[in-house]
Parts: C-alpha cells; structure tokens; sequence
C-alpha cells in the first residue's frame, strides 16, 4: 500500500492534484483511499457531491472522506471529560464542565485529533486498498501534524520511564510496609497500571504514523509565485528536519516558465519537477485523471 | 510489643523511599499539568489521556503545593523529629 501526502502553500492546487492522482489511479483500476485533513476541505466540491460524514465510494474503487477537523477534536475531548468526570466525581460541586472546556483550546490538540483520526482511517481501510492519497492543510498545521507523532514519542518514552519508576519505587514500599503501606491501593504492577497503558496507545499510535510518514510518497505542489517558491522552500526544510524528503515536484497551473519558475526547477535540482498545465474544469474527473497520467507512474516508481 | 517495634522500624526503613515516591508523583503530575504552569510539557493530547487515571498523583500534588511554605516541617518529618 502506497500512501501519498499532498503539500504546499495554500491555493496551489494541492486538492485539486490530489483529485487527479485518485481519479488517475481509480480509473485505472486501483483502490484509492481518498483523504483529507484539511480543515478547509474541499473533496466534496470538486467530486461535485453532497459533503457527507465518514468514508463514502465516490466513484468505483474511489473511496473519500473528509476529516472534519473540529468534530474529532470534539469527540477526542468528549471522550476524556467522560472518564475524567468519573474519576474526579467529588469535585462536581466546581464547574468541572467550564475547567474542561479550557481543554478544547488547549494547543496542539487538533493535531492530535486528526491525527488519530488519520491513522484510524488507514488503519481501517489498508487491507482493502492500493493507495491512500492525502489531501494536507496549509504549511504551518501540516507540519505540526508532521511532527507530532516525532515528540510525542519522545516524551512518551521518557514519562513511561519515570512511570515505571515510580511503580519500583511503590513496590519496594508496599514488600516492606505490607498492609501498613499507604501505597496499597495505588498499584505498583506495570502490566495493571491505567498510565502505562494509555502511553502504550499513544506509543502505539505515535509509532504506526511514523511508519507512515517514512515510507510515504510526499508531492510538493507550487506554482510560479514568489511566495509559493518561498514557502515550498520552508516546506523542504521543515520536512527534511523530521527526516521526511520530498519525492516529486508538481509546478502547478503551468502555462510558460517564468523566472520564479526557474529558481524551483533549480532549488530542486535534485528531484522531479513536472510542469503540469492548469485544469479549466475541476469537476471534469476525466480531464482530472488524465492530467496525472504524466507524473503518476513517477510516484509508483518512487516506491 | 516486638510487633510494634518492627512496624516503627519498617516505617523509618522506607522513610526516604517514601519521601522520594512523593516527590516524584507530585512532580510527574506537575509535568503533565505544564501547560497550566509554564514548564515544558509534553503534547496535550497526552497529558489529557492521562489525566483520569492520575487522581493520586494530582492529590500528592495539590498538597504539596500547599505545603510548599512549610519545608521545616518536612524536613523535621524525613528525620523523624
């Protein structure tokens, strides 16, 4: 299985070389899982259907889905107020619901959200798809997204370490103090302690996106503006920080080489760059397909 | 009476232990509530996934931090003055 990741500056054309990628590839009979985790996605609007919830067949051996950015967040918190109001119950008389709420808007939590809901996508569908072609939000999210599962993992690591300290520590108590200890009812056994389990998903969870990220194929998509080279430089960067290099090069909306587009060609000198002409029509899925018929074969090459 | 000298010497034997496991509850909570405090802390996603199972430790930490003024007393406490 083959995952693509689509990224650039905002207005590029990063969606709508997505869709001719999936189009391509579908028509030509392989099974696409088509994603985005844009939290302005527009899927639905260049497949010309009604937006809907979840994965849905949009075309044969096309399946989309549009992550809604702000509903995960929404159900990752939900889920946990649930259990932290179990757990913390007495304090009911506080607002609980309002010290929670500031959760929502804690940083770094809509990352996480769709994230995890990224990985649960691929995770669902691999077994029945060829390739997972991924739609990213604009630079600075896409690669706070990039990067979190690289932190989180180091963090992990070492709160799992200092857990399990802790836990020794617990134990040594618990031999000699027996039922006189106060630590009897906290737990010292790392394979029943509630905290060690949640890093181990999060470990888990953190490790498959790293997978994912270094075997992926990640189309940077520009055009000739200043600003787009600018940032797709950036782009470049920030991805080769996290050990993530970019394979192709599509130079979007193509019409003649400026001196912008000569400063791309040769700032990536070292990899693909295929001019691709601009799409009049985005619903038309057929032009759409054949516009990747130039440079698809280069992403399945890269494999 | 022998019982009882054994539990007063078990106690004192893991005084420090004890001392220690606290403060490495309290600052384990502490850690995960960074965010909150201006410490370096890890992704909020994980501290969040944490919390419902950190009751103890977020205990341990609230009443240090009410005893944050009175290390005399503690310190008197660790020796067993």
């Amino acid at each position: 299985m083959r995952t693509v990741f689509f990224v650039g500056k905002g207005g590029v054309g990063k969606t709508t070389s997505s869709a001719s990628l999936a189009f391509h590839l579908a028509s030509a009979g392989g099974k696409v899982y088509w994603v985005s985790i844009d939290p302005a996605h527009n899927l639905c609007d260049i497949a010309g259907c009604r937006p809907f919830r979840g994965a849905r067949e949009i075309a044969p051996n096309l399946l989309a889905e549009e992550i809604d950015m702000e509903r995960c967040t929404e159900a990752y918190i939900e889920k946990n107020i649930t259990r932290m109001k179990e757990t913390y119950r007495y304090l009911g008389i506080l607002n609980l619901e309002g010290a929670f709420d500031i959760l929502r808007y804690s940083p770094g939590m809509e990352e996480a959200a769709v994230t995890a809901a990224l990985a649960d996508g691929i995770r669902r569908y691999r077994e029945r798809i060829d390739c997972v072609v991924v739609d990213t939000p604009p630079t600075g999210l896409m690669l706070r997204m990039f990067a979190l599962p690289f932190t989180s993992t180091l963090w992990i690591e070492k709160l799992s370490e200092w857990r399990r300290t802790i836990l020794g520590r617990r134990k040594t108590v618990n031999s000699i103090l027996g039922k006189d200890s106060p630590y009897r009812e906290a737990g010292d056994e790392a394979g029943e302690d509630p905290v060690l389990r949640e890093l181990g998903v999060e470990a888990e969870r953190a490790s498959f996106l790293k997978a994912v990220f270094a075997d992926a194929c990640v189309v940077l998509v520009t055009d000739q503006e200043r600003l787009s080279l600018d940032e797709s430089l950036r782009i470049r960067d920030g991805l080769a920080r996290l050990g993530i290099g970019i394979s192709l090069v599509l130079l979007n909306k193509f019409r003649a080489l400026n001196e912008t587009g000569k400063r791309i060609i040769e700032a990536f000198s070292d990899r693909t760059v295929v001019k691709v002409p601009f799409v009049e029509d985005t619903a038309d899925r057929k032009a759409l397909a054949e516009t990747a018929a130039a440079w698809a074969e280069l992403i399945t090459r890269t494999e | 009476m022998l019982s009882l000298l054994s539990r007063v010497f078990r106690h004192g034997s893991v005084s420090a232990t004890e001392a220690e496991l606290r403060e490495m509850e309290n600052a384990f909570a502490l850690v995960l509530m960074g965010a909150f405090t201006g410490m370096p802390a890890p992704p909020a996603y994980i501290s969040i996934a944490l919390l419902p199972w950190l009751e103890r430790e977020l205990g341990v930490m609230m009443s240090r931090s009410l005893m944050h003024d009175d290390r005399l007393s503690e310190w008197a406490d660790l020796v067993d003055l």
